[in-house]
């Protein structure tokens, strides 16, 4: 197994608010649904996480909610905010840009 | 929205804790699951979940910077801590605040005057508007004082003022039971109250209807002030319309000021103002038309919409008409001069006071002495806590490794300081407010025998501009020099901090080199504050013991005021003579005369005089201070005679005139040395020279003898001045003044009594401002010294504790004492020399500014140099003796085992 990458700076946001989109989900479901989706390639730590959640909260993109999960326990749940959304789609597409520059680069240099 | 976010989580952080705690929980149970899935045993299990967290109080910690106004909230918290460290250490937080005390109290007291004195606005409605209007005459001193005449040129002529007054200070004498007192008023023109904008509490204020030279229609009025009217009607409403006996014309009082008003001179407090105009029936006859009598400080306020700018461009194009019209009655070539001065506008929001001339300078040196001495005081605080944090150095890297973040850390090292700072602002607040008082003590001399005050009085109550000061004082201070040793404590974090403890025999020398850096800049700016002291006291030391060309001991001074009484001319002079006589006869009077103008009162009359003989001089040179004496004055004021005679009763009216030559004059007008018998002449009159005296100090102590004359009073031309008596007496001065009182009142009824002093008082008020500044330079001084030395012992008594362990190895491999003394100062020795240096040269560099108050030595003086280094070498051993003699008395064995 190769070793799981760490994330590039400042993506793990992009990341929590696509999976956030989705449905209202807490931190834990978070969390294993980003090595779920990602294929067990992207792992962010527990801890960090947390903190990453609790700006985006503060800033307004997500907003929490205590709910009662499906094994009975009270936890909180995230979903997306009307700017929430709107930063999701401006992030995706300067990531989708981004990304796409640098494939291209890298193509070119394998030739 | 963030902010407010924010805000809801500060008032429910409770809640807020909870959560966060509850929804970490969840997921580290969740974790703690998933792994016992995958078979782990419970605990192995758990110490996984935790391990994916990578630090879960730290994780913690970072929710909670984000979640809260953590700042707030974690400061309530590190002030708890705060209070609770300091208050287990005090004899550190005693001498932290008391340093801090010292230096913000010291600034605070320094700050106060300077705001009474130039920053505090006039409190009347709209202050910012007032304007005071000088003349410019083309040298850097403006003339402030102006004749009537201009005044009312400038009222008439212009258009941008919505209001034009001025006024003059007056001593009214009002007859209380049998006794004549004096009264501190002022004679204000109509509009004073009216452009000030105040209103009488109870009555009216006078108007220009009443500013008129018998008072108008409603006869001479006059307003009182608040506490006049407490002391003298008791609060009375009857009190408006009373009638009162002032200068021997009957006002009606019209109106009484609200508390606190005092019109336009900071530091004076009328108690009555009565109308300009009536100034021709009172004192002051002549000056109201006067186009030569320089008396009157004008203001005005603008009218809305003209700026400070536009009154001056305005006042420069109405100067030519209003000079022109008011030229005084001077020579030719003083015309001209005078036709070339412009009028100007000085901002009058903080109104007027002739304090702030003599101060002006004095204050400046002041403020930045006392902002030096704030610097050390600042420096021994980082100092302290520098030691302090190294001290601690184990605490804070138990509470870094626990998972607070390393600002947070210096942020609650911060806290501490800028605790101490506020502590040491209060106290430094309440030691200023008792130092002020002392300070106008300097400012203000006290006429001791007769109990009476000058009428110079400051409002010292700290006003919000101080408060904001101490508190700025203090905050800096606490800020800047916290940060430092702050940043120091937790510089490498955990690990570091945790390995320092450990780090054995060398760990005293890195950890306070910041420490002995600001020891050096302590001993640098202690230099110069012992250097300045050095100066002040000096100049201080050499006018005390100059020799004025008198001697002051045993001479008392009463000023009479005879201006009410109707003799004039020969009359006059003639009931001086039997009041003299009859002084002479008081048992314990050696001799008495009499003086116009006082020595060393700034006061001054002068002129040019012809020499006969000698067109060679200029006009420069025959410039000569003229005063008007009695028989025997210079026998009372104890000035040689060096050739001639004394005035006698013989030069009267009906003889020549004649006159007395201080030596420097006779030297210059006659160098061949036949002033005696020769003529001077003075306004086209020949004056025969009688005598040549020894020369005597004429304005104040700084200045040179002026080549001066003197006349017989008994000749002069007016004939009207109210003279001070001088008596020369044996021992006791109290038994005196009640034996002249009788005389006085059996010669001339009703005359009051102006001053009575000593000339030794009058000696020491001359030199009020030199004693302010030697003396508070020299205070100042003393407390860097100390402020320094307790730094410096600080800084070896804490290396002493810190290398114990290596002391007490040395000493068990054999190490002299004196090797030991020498180990512990040696390292810090270098940084005080180096900071000594740097003294001196600041004292090179910086001395100069004060050359001009300095009187009889030079900015630069050398002795006074190798004295302060001297000094402050002395202080510095002293307070390096103990820590040193404590390191050299350690018992080897027990330093060891501590270790």
């Amino acid at each position: 197994m190769s070793k799981p990458t760490t994330l590039v700076q400042g993506t793990l946001d992009l990341l929590i608010l696509k999976i956030v989109a989705l449905e209202p989900q807490n931190g834990w479901s978070i969390s294993q649904r980003l090595q779920q989706v990602s294929g067990e390639i992207l792992r962010v730590s527990d801890g960090s996480l947390y903190p990453a959640l609790h700006k985006l909260e503060l800033d307004g993109l997500v907003k929490a909610e205590w709910r009662t999960t499906d094994n009975k326990r009270r936890a909180k749940f995230y979903t997306l905010t009307r700017s929430g959304k709107q930063r999701l789609a401006r992030d995706a597409k300067d990531w989708e840009r981004l990304s796409g520059a640098i494939s291209h680069v890298i193509r070119l240099e394998e030739i | 929205m963030r902010l407010f976010r924010k805000l809801r989580a500060l008032f429910r952080r409770k809640q807020a804790e909870r959560d966060l705690d509850d929804e970490l929980q969840y997921h580290l149970e969740q974790r703690i699951g998933l792994e016992r899935d995958r078979g782990l045993s419970a605990e192995e299990a758990r110490a996984a979940a935790l391990r994916s967290m990578e630090g879960l109080s730290q994780k913690k910690e970072e929710c909670r910077d984000l979640r809260v106004f953590s700042l707030l909230e974690g400061c309530a918290q590190d002030l708890r801590y705060a209070a609770r460290t300091l208050s287990r250490n005090r004899s550190f937080a005693a001498v932290a605040v008391l340093s801090l005390a010292l230096g913000i109290g010291a600034n605070t007291a320094i700050f106060s005057l300077m705001d009474v004195l130039l920053l505090r606005p006039l409190p009347v409605p709209e202050s910012q508007n007032l304007i005071r209007i000088e003349a410019n005459r083309g040298d850097p001193q403006a003339q402030t004082y102006l004749t009537y005449p201009i005044f009312e040129q400038i009222r008439d002529r212009n258009d941008f003022l919505a209001g034009t007054f001025t006024w003059s200070d007056h001593w009214f004498q009002m007859l209380s039971g049998s006794e004549m007192t004096h009264v501190n008023g002022a004679l204000a023109s109509g509009d004073y109250f009216r452009t000030l904008g105040v209103q009488a509490q109870i009555g009216r204020v006078f108007t220009p209807e009443n500013d008129q030279p018998e008072g108008g229609k409603d006869g001479p009025v006059a307003v009182i002030s608040d506490a006049f009217w407490s002391a003298h009607f008791q609060r009375s409403p009857a009190a408006v319309g009373a009638g009162i006996t002032l200068d021997g014309v009957r006002f009606t009082i019209i109106g009484v000021m609200p508390r606190g008003f005092f019109g336009a001179d900071v530091g004076m407090r009328p108690q009555i103002w009565a109308p300009l105009s009536l100034a021709a029936r009172l004192d002051s006859p002549g000056c109201i038309t006067s186009r030569s009598c320089w008396w009157l400080i004008v203001m005005g306020r603008r009218k809305d919409g003209v700026s400070l700018q536009q009154a001056n461009a305005r006042l420069a194009v109405l100067s030519p008409q209003v000079l022109r019209d008011t030229l005084p009655d001077w020579d030719s070539a003083g015309q001209k001069r005078y036709l070339g001065w412009r009028f100007q506008a000085r901002s009058g929001a903080n109104g007027w006071t002739s304090l702030r001339g003599t101060f002006n300078n004095p204050l400046a040196v002041l403020m930045i002495l006392v902002g030096i001495v704030l610097l050390i005081a600042c420096a021994n605080m980082a100092n302290l806590l520098l030691a302090r944090a190294t001290a601690r150095q184990r605490e804070i890297a138990v509470r870094m490794a626990m998972g607070a973040g390393r600002g947070r850390v210096i942020r609650q090292l911060l806290t501490e300081s800028l605790l101490l700072s506020v502590l040491g602002g209060a106290a430094g607040l309440a030691f200023a407010v008792w130092s002020a008082r002392l300070l106008v003590s300097f400012l203000t001399s006290t006429q001791r025998l007769a109990g009476q005050e000058t009428g110079i009085q400051l409002d010292l109550h700290p006003d919000w501009r101080v408060m904001l000061f101490t508190l700025a004082a203090a905050l800096l201070c606490g800020l800047i020099f916290g940060l430092a040793p702050a940043l120091r404590a937790t510089r490498g974090g955990v690990n570091a901090a945790l390995k320092e403890r450990t780090a054995g025999l060398q760990a005293g020398r890195a950890g306070t080199r910041l420490g002995k850096v600001i020891l050096s800049v302590q001993s640098a700016l202690s230099v110069l504050l012992v250097s300045g002291a050095g100066l002040f006291a000096g100049s201080l030391w050499h006018l005390l013991t100059l020799h004025p060309g008198f001697n002051p001991d045993n001479v008392m001074l009463i000023s009479v005021d005879t201006a009410k009484r109707p003799e004039r001319g020969a009359a006059l002079a003639r009931l001086y003579e039997r009041l003299l006589e009859r002084a002479q006869a008081i048992p314990g009077v050696k001799a008495a005369s009499a003086v116009w103008i006082t020595p060393l009162s700034n006061g001054g009359w002068d002129q040019y005089v012809k020499v006969p003989g000698r067109p060679d001089l200029t006009q420069e040179q025959t410039d000569t201070y003229m005063n008007l004496i009695g028989e025997r004055y210079f026998e009372v004021m104890q000035t040689p005679v060096l050739a001639g005679r004394e005035f006698s009763a013989a030069d009267n009216g009906s003889s020549d005139k004649v006159g007395i030559l201080n030596s420097m004059a006779a030297r210059r007008f006659f160098p061949g040395g036949n002033a005696l018998g020769s003529h001077v002449e003075v306004n086209g009159k020949p004056v025969r020279i009688v005598g040549v005296v020894g020369n005597a100090k004429y304005l104040n102590l700084q200045e040179a003898v002026p080549p001066t004359l003197y006349f017989p009073f008994m000749q002069s031309d007016q004939g009207n001045q109210s003279m001070t008596i001088l008596l020369k007496i044996r021992g006791n001065v109290a038994g005196i003044y009640p034996a002249f009182h009788d005389a006085l009142r059996g010669v001339a009824p009703g005359v009051p009594i102006r001053v009575v002093k000593t000339m030794q008082d009058q000696v020491d008020d001359s030199l009020g401002r030199e004693r302010l500044l030697a003396s508070l330079s020299v205070f100042f001084g003393v407390l860097a010294l100390l402020l320094t030395s307790v730094g410096l012992y600080g800084v070896l008594a804490y290396s002493v504790t810190r290398r114990t362990g290596e002391i007490g190895l040395r000493m068990a491999l054999g190490a002299h004492r004196r090797n030991v003394v020498l180990l512990v100062v040696r390292g810090t020795l270098g940084h005080v020399v180096a900071g000594i240096a740097v003294g001196v040269m600041l004292v090179l560099l910086l001395s100069k500014l004060v050359a001009g108050l300095l009187y009889g030595i030079r900015p630069n003086d050398p002795g006074n140099l190798v004295l302060a280094v001297a000094v402050f070498l002395v202080v510095a051993a002293g307070a390096a003796y103990l820590p040193a003699r404590r390191a050299s008395r350690l018992d080897p064995m027990m330093a060891l085992r501590e270790e």
